[in-house]
């Protein structure tokens, strides 16, 4: 059947779009529910301070004010994603750890009441000495961020392969380079908001997420309610980057002024609360040790990364580890030593995201890259000599299934006329590559498997329902169109129903990679299983066998006689006559090791399969100014088959733009523990107009296990786009980065240090 | 945000006489400086005074130099061939002032009268000695631009002033202009530093015919002027400005005065740079340290000055800037 596919791999309309482009579309801010009331919350004003006391009994008294909590009113129930992770209250009574944090809010007619009865809250706080460096935060003398974690060491994540220290002394080359990276900014399109109605001990919520049961569990946990009694509703996402995932402090202020009031309860961040208050990237300094043969062959590498954890857990292990291991899924490392620091801070939340780790990843390359130069070697050769191939493992024991590394490398650098640039580069233009892989999921226990189930209706049509979400990348679209190839049924007869706990099964969410290769592999599973169904009663009514009938276009017909033929809808009703209505269901557990644990055990599958990507950028220099100009960008990424070519160009003209051109814009400014470019005036986003002339190459490595032969779809990109700049600068100039993002006046100084001037 | 009085006069007096009869309250033009300071209450007048009803203020005219009303949009100066051609610094300013959205409503006397060190029509309208034509309930003054700002957000105006409109004198022969913006991102973005020049210069015969020999070719003007030396061409008059560089936009005269009646050279144009940015006291701040706004300073009063001859000697070029550095 793969082979004459129908509607697999055309370049489809996304069955999203049209309600977004026309404003139809609504999300959390436009709900309104009868009696619903407008939440405001009052943040935290000191980085680092002992809460002695709050009072809301005055914020009650403001007319139209219904409910005022604080962490008092909440069940002594800290969160964290893993068992030894669990630290974050959400809205703490000890102590207040980032300028912004939650600590008490109000509820009221409208959001002018609300906003008064904020100033009446009373809290009394001690002002306790505060760490904004988490280099100075590792240091005995630093004040302690959280007891159970001594020296502010969140993580430790060490892993150790082969014999590193041998292996470094009988390199041919060995260097050693330190890269830091501010941390980014999500800056989503849409603000975070919540709405959550509580009602006769059932609590309804919608919010932009990343994944809907997980958000669910933890709510159950922290408002000691029994799962079943939290329900996570869909609605539309406008952008999550990996900053959705975990449940947000808004969750669970909204749920408890509706518990409270009973009514149900609005919360819309500002523009500046969303920087501050809701998640932020990583900020992360690597340290990067190479040893090389002469031929380019990396024989060791050992890293010391340590990454900016801010105030809470949060997705901490992950976190700690991912820039290493879409680094070990690329090439072959034969002796590793890897340790990553996650370290609590004075300052906002983070989470992960979609280009995580540029300190870490654009560091490797771009060192890579001046030791090709050292041997007189080029970096496409350098890169295709380490870069893994199907069937091998990872350093950590992970199987590569497909792979299309080689692919990618080979057509991004003809396309650039990579190997000549290269060579021909000036002190002002320079052409990068850069080149990363990517787990399509990670293992998360019993939450790592998807299921789906599918209805078909009286008319023929479809009734699709999946725990798979969508952030904005065009998850539903994905499950309508694997749906209608499995089905022979066309996209605009076919309903989804997901991302809603009550009615939907688990599934890994949009944060893992995994929905193109998990989600959509349980939604195939669902419609082949209907599709017998339907074959089965096809080849009664036709008197043909069943191998011999396909569907396509709402009938079902005869191979062999085409004329043979009806209509799916009599299909249907023939079912439901005989009082077995045509419903499917189906799942996909990937293959992976589930020993497998972040700090304990970093060994074992870790994914059913990766995705693969390439990266190639032109920069241009002004030596006056430092101002870094992308004027063409090309990238290449192996998707397995792509189901739809256009959503998965898309995701990487995205990635090029808010991995790729953020290398030389993008970064959070902080003085003191106070984010100074919370709006998108002074944290700059690339625009349109600031986007290089991009070319995008979908190369195919038709997975054995992906729906189609899917995979991930554009992910590798936001975490190579980076590495590509940060070459193209070390082609120029000759020599590494120091920090990213490259600002003019950061670049000057690089410049000047070349000079061997001052500055 | 708070609510207000709204109110649209059809005339200045009309929109004086509400003006003086009230407390706390604001006039509005586009809005896009006022309701944004709404939002972020910096400020939280009861009573909005629009203008955009005064059709008086929306006047263009070009029969004697340029008076430009101050209800005019950037849009419509963006439009305006006769600006583009003879004030071509202006345009620059307005070309890239925000976006096409904001170009639509905001206006050049809300840039002005808002008084922000980095207002981009601020420095064009200085190097073109603007002067603010104001009335009030005590009747009408005129006042040299230099003299318009006081400091961040603060002006000369009364409570009961309107900004009428900038009236600028006519042009020399031989005058050209440019602003150049220095900003991180193409557009929606505020400058790191403004630099707007005006130069006007004179040719002796011999020169003149060497000086279109050369100029006909598609080489920079920095290599043009490498060329010619000595016997090329000299600055009459020059005007220099800076914006972000000040707690106001502020002229450079030491570096004026260090170019009139010189021969243009490279290296005099460097000189220049560096006399105005010894003339700035540029701050950190988020968009940019001072020792590297003082750099730029050097680099863009040079490559604005450039870009000005360019336009005198190519003036039906309509793209300067990849050739000139
Ligand atoms: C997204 C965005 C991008 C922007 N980008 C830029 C940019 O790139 N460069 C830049 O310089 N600015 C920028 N601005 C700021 C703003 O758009 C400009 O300053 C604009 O010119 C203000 O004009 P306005 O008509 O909107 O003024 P308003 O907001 O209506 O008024 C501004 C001030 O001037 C006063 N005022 C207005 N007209 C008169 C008058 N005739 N007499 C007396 N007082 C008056 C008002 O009382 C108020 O104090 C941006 C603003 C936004 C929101």
């Amino acid at each position: 059947m793969d082979e004459n596919l129908k509607i697999v791999g055309k370049r489809v309309i996304r069955s999203d779009s049209y309600a977004k482009v026309t404003g139809g579309a609504l999300y959390t801010a436009d709900l309104k529910l009868p009696g619903m009331l407008y939440a405001k919350v009052l943040r935290s004003p000191y980085p680092h301070a002992k809460i002695l006391n709050i009072d809301v009994s005055k914020a009650l008294k403001v007319p139209g004010v219904k409910a005022a909590i604080s962490g008092f009113d909440a069940y002594g129930v800290k969160w964290g994603v893993f068992r030894y992770t669990q630290d974050h209250a959400m809205l703490p009574t000890d102590k207040v750890r980032y300028i912004g944090e939650d600590v008490a809010a109000v509820a009221a007619v409208d959001e002018e009441s609300a906003i008064e009865a904020l100033s009446l809250i009373k809290v009394e706080y001690e002002p306790l000495e505060a760490v904004f460096d988490p280099v100075e935060a590792m240091k005995d003398t630093a004040p302690q961020i959280h007891e159970q974690y001594k020296n502010n060491i969140n993580i430790h994540i060490h892993i150790e392969v082969g014999d590193v220290d041998k292996a470094m002394a009988k390199a041919y080359i060995v260097r050693e380079d330190t890269f830091k990276a501010k941390g980014e900014a999500y800056a989503m399109m849409e603000p975070y908001a919540v709405v959550a109605s509580y009602a006769n001990g059932y609590l309804d919520l919608w919010m932009p997420n990343a994944g809907p049961h997980v958000r669910a569990k933890a709510l159950s946990n922290l408002l000691k309610l029994p799962l079943n009694r939290v329900r996570v509703r869909h609605i539309n996402s406008g952008g999550a980057f990996g900053g959705r995932s975990e449940v947000a402090p808004g969750d669970l202020v909204a749920s408890l002024l509706s518990i409270k009031s009973g009514r149900p309860v609005k919360l819309v961040l500002t523009r500046e609360e969303n920087a501050m208050c809701s998640r932020q990237v990583h900020d992360i300094i690597a340290t990067v040790k190479t040893g090389m043969k002469k031929d380019g062959t990396i024989v060791a590498k050992e890293y010391k990364t340590i990454y900016d954890g801010g105030a809470y857990s949060s997705t901490g292990p992950i976190a700690t580890s991912i820039p290493y291991y879409v680094y070990e899924e690329c090439y072959r490392l034969p002796n590793v030593r890897y340790d990553g620091y996650r370290v609590f801070t004075n300052k906002g939340i983070r989470g992960m995201y979609g280009c995580h780790g540029r300190a870490f990843l654009a560091g490797n390359e771009a060192q890579m890259d001046l030791m090709a130069k050292e041997l007189g070697l080029d970096p496409v050769e350098v890169r295709l000599k380490n870069g893994l191939t199907a069937g091998e493992l990872t350093a950590t024991k992970s199987k590569i299934i497909s792979c299309g590394l080689k692919d990618t490398i080979i057509q991004a650098a003809e396309k650039s006329d990579f190997k000549k640039k290269w060579k021909k580069h000036t002190r002002n233009k320079g052409i990068g590559m850069g080149c990363v892989a990517i787990m399509c999921g990670f293992p998360m226990g019993f939450r790592s498997g998807s299921s789906c189930y599918v209805k078909i209706n009286d008319d023929g049509q479809v009734t699709l329902i999946t725990g798979m979400v969508d952030n904005g990348q065009g998850n539903e679209s994905l499950a309508v169109q694997v749906a209608s190839e499995v089905l022979g049924i066309p996209m605009d007869d076919i309903n989804l129903v997901n991302a809603d706990t009550e009615v939907t099964n688990l599934d890994p969410g949009s944060y893992s990679q995994a929905a193109a290769y998990v989600g959509a592999n349980a939604v195939k599973a669902a419609c082949e299983d209907a599709r017998k169904k339907i074959i089965a009663i096809a080849s009664k009514k036709l008197g043909v066998p069943e191998e011999e009938i396909d569907l396509k276009d709402r009938v079902a017909y005869s191979v062999k006689t085409p004329d043979k033929r009806m209509p799916i809808s009599w299909i249907t009703r023939e079912a439901f006559f005989k009082g077995e209505p045509i419903v499917g269901t189906g799942s996909f557990f990937p293959d992976i090791d589930l020993e497998r644990e972040w700090v304990s055990k970093p060994e074992g599958q870790m994914a059913g399969t990766y995705s693969f990507g390439t990266s190639v950028a032109e920069i241009e220099i002004d030596e006056e100014t430092g101002k870094i100009k992308v004027p063409k960008f090309i990238a290449a990424h192996d998707c397995g088959r792509p189901i739809n070519p256009m959503a998965v160009e898309g995701q990487m003209e995205g990635s090029v733009g808010q991995a790729g051109i953020a290398t030389i814009f993008e970064g959070n400014m902080w003085y003191k523990g106070f984010l100074l470019n919370p709006d998108l005036l002074e944290y700059k986003v690339p625009l349109a107009c600031d986007m290089p002339d991009i070319e995008t190459i979908i190369v195919s490595s038709n997975d054995p296990k992906g729906p189609f032969g899917a995979k991930e779809g554009g992910l590798t990109i936001r975490m190579n786009a980076y590495s590509a700049i940060a070459c193209a600068f070390t082609n120029a100039t000759g020599m590494l980065f120091e920090e990213l993002p490259l600002t003019p006046d950061n670049v000057l100084k690089l410049l000047e240090k070349n000079k061997g001037g001052k500055r | 945000m708070r609510s207000f009085e709204y109110y649209k006069p059809n005339s200045i007096e009309e929109a004086i006489k509400i003006m003086s009869g009230l407390d706390n309250a604001k006039f509005i033009a586009g809005g896009t400086d006022v309701m944004v300071q709404l939002r972020q209450k910096k400020i939280s007048p009861q009573h909005l005074i629009s203008l955009r009803n005064i059709s008086e203020l929306r006047n263009i005219d070009t029969k004697d130099g340029l008076k430009i009303g101050s209800l005019v949009t950037h849009d419509d100066i963006d439009k305006n061939e006769y600006i583009k051609k003879y004030y071509s610094a202006l345009t620059d300013a307005t070309s890239r002032l925000g976006s096409k959205q904001i170009r639509n409503v905001a206006t050049i006397g809300g840039n002005i009268c808002n008084a922000a060190p980095s207002a981009d029509t601020a420095c064009p309208l200085l190097i073109f000695d603007a002067k603010a034509v104001i009335i009030g309930t005590k009747g009408e003054r005129e006042v040299d631009l230099n003299e318009f700002f006081l400091g961040p957000g603060k002006t000369v105006l009364e409570k009961d002033e309107i900004l009428k409109e900038f009236s600028m004198p006519r042009l020399k022969e031989n005058t050209g202009s440019a602003y150049i913006k220095h900003t991180r991102r193409e557009a929606m973005d505020l400058p790191i530093l403004g630099v707007a020049t005006r130069i006007t210069i004179s040719l002796d015969k011999d020169s003149q015919i060497r000086c279109r020999d050369l100029l006909c070719t598609i080489d920079s003007i920095s290599n043009i002027l490498m060329q010619l030396k000595d016997e090329g061409l000299k600055c009459e008059e020059a005007r220099i400005a800076m914006g972000v560089v000040a707690p106001k936009p502020i002229r450079a005269k030491k570096a004026e005065e260090a170019l009139a009646g010189k021969i243009i050279s490279i290296e005099l144009f460097e000189e220049v740079g560096e006399i105005a940015a010894s003339e700035a006291q540029p701050r950190d701040s988020i968009r940019g340290e001072a020792w590297y706004r003082k750099e730029m300073i050097k680099v863009l009063v040079k490559r604005a000055l450039m870009k000005s001859i360019d336009r005198i000697v190519r003036p039906d070029e309509e793209i300067y800037p990849e050739r000139l550095w």
